[in-house]
């Protein structure tokens, strides 16, 4: 018995935040993540290039971190907020301000330090875990010194609360270039042992294969639970016929081709991806069919998507 | 005002950790917010009526608390504290226990002060304003720096063991109860000095192990024990309290006792008077009355107006300077003891009984004294200005430490624990030195300047009283009584005259009878 849907824009395809699709480079973030984690590396840094997805991904692979034995990794995801000054003191707040606790104007750095400190081994021991996860989004907003401050976390939480705490800085490489040479200087040593020494490349599609295993699962998942498939609920009849979207795959790599040729892009960014086969999915095909698909529907599903820079320039 | 996160110290958590510890590594895991704050932000989270120590308790996600038992007092707990424990924010409401002299977990001595700061150990209320690393709220910098070892989970197994005991002791509910008067005995509790004594009869294996370990001392402990029998009420027992020639026989005995220590230890002669004239303006302005003349007459006064009536046994002990400093009355000793356990009542055979009443009397002598010595000495301190100044007086049982009488039951047995084979023997101790020149300038003070108020002056002999000897004090203090300066205090004059008819007529008739009965 197929569940209706109450309402079709609650549909993951119109909420870009419940949309969870498992990318290609996704699952090779989660290998590397976890062989990691069980080989008790102490960080790493994920690279990626802007929108590729890496934030998602971050937020889809935090409840995943398991150890061996199955067990979960309790894990926090902070965001680096751009800042005029990039001071201990101020990521000291950010980091409290993303674990909701309370500072004023006149806290002090030790106390926010050592409330920070605290939520993490209380999630360890609520999780009954001596292993923590921090990924620090956006990364490249961190300056060395600020680095410092995790390896005071990583000290204090070693000893005496036997508790390793591993942290991967999520960086947009285009960003991260001047942050990743310096760190390399003897004078920062002990931050680039620790945390940079090992990094993960994540990308977006990269092939048509890619596309074709993110396609899929619009064929696979379903919305409500036991619900019509994703396809299913925009093209009903098309998709009882035996039709199936992962079949667009080849004609989508294609058309995208081009436009990776013209604009040099590295890859194609899950934002741009899903932006552009929702928008094919939920206002070209579902009104026209499938058999009205061809390359101009995929150039204008790519166009809106964003993944072009737009053309109009300011006047000077 | 928004909710903000607080965490709460799970990392320091222990087993069998005390409310204080919780506290404490709570205030640590939130050190930017004052403890109002984090009351406050606990009475949001918590929707449940309860201290902030329970609401603590319920947000660190279902972990069921180790209760303790009922008579370890968990608020005053943390004044005994291991520094080892303390260094890595570990507190146990066991270490409040008075018999447990190290800890079980560093083997180190528990202290009641903290060695770094030599202040003793803070309260949950000091704990914010103390700014000892050790003994305060130190910072997770502070405590990195320390070389802190875990212990290993078997090395609670004494804890487990001792909260075995603890939820033992909770189950039970014995009382003991007294007819017309007070039982001095006291359930013997995890708190009781006499409880290492308790446990060695039922000592497991591998409890005895941790005897050894954490040095309990076992002390000399003397043991009596008798089989319960099952009554219907309170008053089942009553028969003996009502034989007055062997109440009277009972006290005749012990009071010969202390006549003779007295007498060959101290050198000293008793007095027995009325003291019913003596108020703390009397005790500045004249010299001290004797501690152990004093004693004795308000012992003898107390025990021998206990076979009348309880109107009398009340009204005697109603002393000016016990109104003065607060004292109501003093320990009456019981001739008959019940225990019982929700509606259940059991008693001890006679012979039991009989020694139990007659170890009573002895105690309660000691209590009399404890008094005396404590008034002659804080007698110093007291001016005209200050006479209402409080004296400790030894109010209640607990605080005095000559009641050293622990009973527990096991099965259809009732036991009884006591330190001192005879309580008399601690007499020596108590006693401040140049008694007998204090002893006479009194006497000779109160005949010139209270003469109409100390009319009741009896020397007792060197000698061990007779039964009729004693019947001849017995009926002198009878009609010291019913003479016109006391009845102010006797409710019912009726009732003592007729008490005072029937020791008249009783002691003509048996004389004999109370010879007899000294045996006891």
């Amino acid at each position: 018995m197929k569940t209706a849907i109450s309402n079709i824009y609650e549909h993951p395809l119109f909420d870009e935040l419940k949309l969870r699709l498992d990318t290609p480079a996704m699952t090779a973030l989660r290998e590397a993540l976890l062989q990691q984690l069980w080989t008790g590396a102490t960080g790493g840094v994920v690279l990626g290039h802007a929108r590729s997805g890496k934030t998602t991904a971050i937020e889809q692979l935090g409840p995943e971190l398991v150890m061996r034995d199955q067990r979960p990794i309790p894990y926090h995801h902070f965001t680096v907020p751009p800042r005029d000054r990039q001071t201990i003191n101020s990521l000291c707040r950010s980091l409290c301000i993303s674990t909701k606790h309370r500072i004023t104007n006149h806290s002090k750095v030790e106390p926010m330090i050592d409330s920070v400190l605290h939520h993490f081994l209380d999630q360890c021991c609520r999780a009954q875990s001596d292993r923590f996860v921090l990924f620090v989004d956006e990364g490249q907003r961190l300056s060395l010194d600020q680095c410092r401050l995790f390896t005071e976390f990583y000290d204090v939480m070693r000893n005496p609360h036997r508790v390793l705490l591993t942290v991967f800085f999520v960086v947009n490489i285009d960003e991260a270039e001047h942050l990743l040479e310096r760190v390399k200087s003897n004078a920062y040593a002990h931050i680039y042992g620790r945390f940079f020494h090992q990094l993960i490349a994540f990308h977006g599609l990269r092939s048509e294969a890619d596309v074709r295993y993110c396609l899929k699962q619009y064929d696979q998942l379903r919305y409500p639970q036991g619900g019509p498939t994703y396809t299913e609920a925009f093209l009903p009849n098309a998709v009882k016929r035996g039709w199936r979207l992962a079949s667009l795959s080849a004609d989508l790599w294609r058309v995208y081709r081009d436009y990776q040729r013209r604009y040099h892009i590295p890859s194609w960014g899950m934002q741009y991806f899903v932006a552009a086969v929702n928008v094919l999915l939920t206002d070209y095909l579902s009104k026209k069919g499938p058999k009205a698909f061809n390359d101009k529907i995929v150039h204008n599903a790519i166009q809106v998507s964003g993944l072009i820079p737009s053309l109009v320039q300011v006047a000077s | 005002m928004s909710e903000f996160g607080i965490n709460l110290g799970l990392a320091w958590q222990r087993p069998f950790e005390s409310d204080f510890a919780m506290v404490r590594r709570f205030l640590i895991a939130n050190p930017a917010q004052t403890w109002r704050q984090l009351r406050q932000a606990l009475r949001q989270r918590v929707d449940k009526p309860g201290s902030s120590v329970d609401a603590i308790d319920i947000l660190r996600n279902q972990h069921v608390r180790q209760q303790c038992g009922t008579s370890i007092d968990t608020k005053v707990a943390y004044r005994r504290q291991c520094p080892e424990c303390a260094a890595s924010l570990y507190h146990s409401p066991f270490f409040a226990l008075p018999w447990l002299s190290l800890c079980p977990l560093h083997w180190r001595p528990l202290t009641t002060t903290c060695p770094e700061c030599r202040q003793p150990w803070p309260s949950t209320d000091e704990l914010p304003y103390r700014e000892c690393a050790l003994c305060g709220l130190p910072s997770s910098g502070q405590l990195a720096k320390r070389v802190i070892v875990f212990p290993l989970p078997s090395s609670y197994q004494l804890f487990q063991e001792l909260e075995q005991l603890a939820r033992r002791e909770q189950r039970h509910g014995y009382l003991l109860g007294a007819f017309e008067g007070s039982a001095a005995w006291q359930c013997c509790e995890m708190m009781s000095p006499s409880y290492p004594a308790y446990l060695s009869s039922s000592w497991r294996p591998e409890l005895r192990r941790w005897r050894n370990h954490v040095q309990i001392p076992s002390g000399k402990v003397f043991h009596r024990s008798d089989r319960l029998q099952p009554a219907q009420s309170l008053l089942d027992f009553v028969y003996l309290a009502e034989n007055r020639l062997w109440l009277n026989g009972t006290q005749r005995v012990v009071l010969n006792k202390i006549i003779r220590l007295a007498n060959v230890s101290l050198n000293h002669h008793l007095h027995i008077a009325n003291y019913h004239h003596l108020d703390l303006a009397a005790l500045i302005d004249g010299p001290p009355p004797c501690p152990l003349c004093m004693a004795i007459s308000l012992w003898f006064m107390n025990c021998q107006s206990l076979p009348y009536h309880w109107t009398h046994y009340r009204d005697v002990d109603q002393y000016p300077f016990c109104l003065q400093t607060g004292v109501e009355g003093f320990y009456k000793p019981a001739p008959q003891t019940t225990l019982f356990d929700g509606d259940d009542f059991f008693g001890t055979d006679m012979k039991f009984q009989k020694w139990s009443y007659r170890r009573d009397l002895e105690q309660s002598f000691m209590l009399m004294l404890e008094i005396c010595t404590n008034l002659f000495r804080a007698r110093r301190e007291l001016h005209d200005d200050s006479l209402t100044k409080t004296i400790t007086l030894n109010r209640d049982l607990g605080m005095t430490r000559y009641f050293d009488q622990y009973f527990y039951r096991e099965g259809d047995h009732f036991h009884l624990l006591y330190r001192e084979r005879s309580p008399l023997a601690r007499i020596p101790e108590l006693l401040p030195k140049g008694l007998r020149r204090v002893c006479s300038s009194y006497r000779e003070y109160a005949r010139e300047h209270a003469q109409q108020f100390y009319n009741f002056h009896q020397p007792l002999m060197d000698g061990a009283l007779s039964a009729t000897q004693y019947g001849q004090l017995a009926r002198s203090f009878m009609q010291y009584l019913l003479g016109t300066e006391y009845t102010r205090y006797v409710e019912n004059i009726n009732l003592l005259t007729n008490a005072y008819q029937y020791l008249n007529t009783t002691l003509d008739r048996n004389t004999g009878g109370l010879t007899s009965l000294t045996r006891w």
